[in-house]
């Protein structure tokens, strides 16, 4: 049931877009809560953590316009949506998350080779050191052979071994 | 004695969501996880490990590791199973003849108690192995 500080709210994902989860939230609730209540009503997960996300808000402006994401998710939600020219329509942009071992990273494109996978700032570790693999292969994919890379993608990246002697 | 890295490592890979525990033994610290191993040859899918922290970790780096008994490869022994056998939480943990690579051991900055799990991992999944065990 709605409350006194209660605002009626709409968030959708976009690309894919959906449609709109409906629902009233307090108005000192953040923006990070709208969002988190928006996903789970719209049974996506937010990666890599709810709490975290990489995933971006943005406001749907006058005409479907989507705006820039909000990078202050912290502010009240009463407090964004009496602002001037802000709407009480907001959309959830999904991106490219994906992790080696327990590092989390976006995409900046659809393919990535395992160089420039490891090369990425949020990944960081040295082609000369660390080969890339799908978690259960043994299979180490080629250093320079482009690999897909969707939301929620998970590779490894070991420190080649060698076995010591047997007795 | 828990080394305050290995303390701090620890403490941002359980938000990362992984399962693991630092423990002291007389003086030696242990990281206890588990990994995930190929089945066949092994007969498990997972199996708990314990990882060595030197009292000096990350000046000083990390190598090998326990495995903890029982297990099964080809319904024997592997052979760089081969190790002392400690105690640990009243279970008994095996070591294993586990190494870097030549010429790629441990380097402070570069690698951590992430990264060795999965270097650990690569034993039970026969990857990234330069020499063979037969």
């Amino acid at each position: 049931m709605a409350q006194e500080h209660d605002s009626r709210v709409s968030v959708r994902t976009l690309d894919p877009l959906s449609d709109p989860a409906k629902f009233h939230i307090d108005e000192n609730a953040s923006l990070l809560n709208l969002m988190q209540e928006g996903a789970q009503r719209l049974a996506v997960a937010l990666l890599p953590t709810p709490t975290s996300p990489f995933d971006l808000l943005h406001n749907i402006l006058q005409h479907d316009e989507i705006g820039p994401a909000i990078t202050d998710l912290d502010q009240a939600v009463g407090d964004f949506i009496k602002q001037k020219h802000t709407t009480r329509d907001f959309g959830i942009e999904l991106v490219r998350a994906f992790r080696v071992n327990t590092r989390w990273a976006v995409a900046p494109e659809p393919e990535l080779s395992p160089r420039q996978i490891l090369a990425l700032p949020a990944i960081n570790l040295d082609f000369q050191t660390y080969t890339l693999y799908l978690p259960n292969s043994s299979n180490p994919l080629p250093l320079d052979t482009p690999v897909s890379i969707s939301r929620g993608s998970v590779f490894e990246a070991q420190a080649d071994g060698k076995y010591g002697y047997a007795q | 004695m828990k080394p305050d890295a290995a303390k701090r490592e620890v403490e941002e890979l359980r938000q990362r969501g992984t399962i693991i525990d630092l423990v002291d033994l007389n003086g030696q610290c242990y990281a206890l996880t588990a990994v995930e191993a190929a089945v066949p040859p092994w007969d498990s899918e997972t199996y708990e490990v314990a990882i060595a922290v030197p009292a000096a970790y990350d000046n000083a780096g990390l190598d090998g590791f326990y495995l903890r008994l029982p297990y099964k490869w080809n319904d024997k022994d592997h052979p760089r199973v081969n190790g002392s056998v400690i105690d640990i939480k009243s279970a008994q943990w095996k070591l294993v003849s586990w190494h870097y690579a030549d010429g790629k051991s441990w380097k402070r900055g570069q690698d951590c108690l992430e990264t060795h799990i999965i270097h650990c991992k690569g034993f039970f999944m026969h990857r990234g192995a330069r020499n063979d065990y037969r």
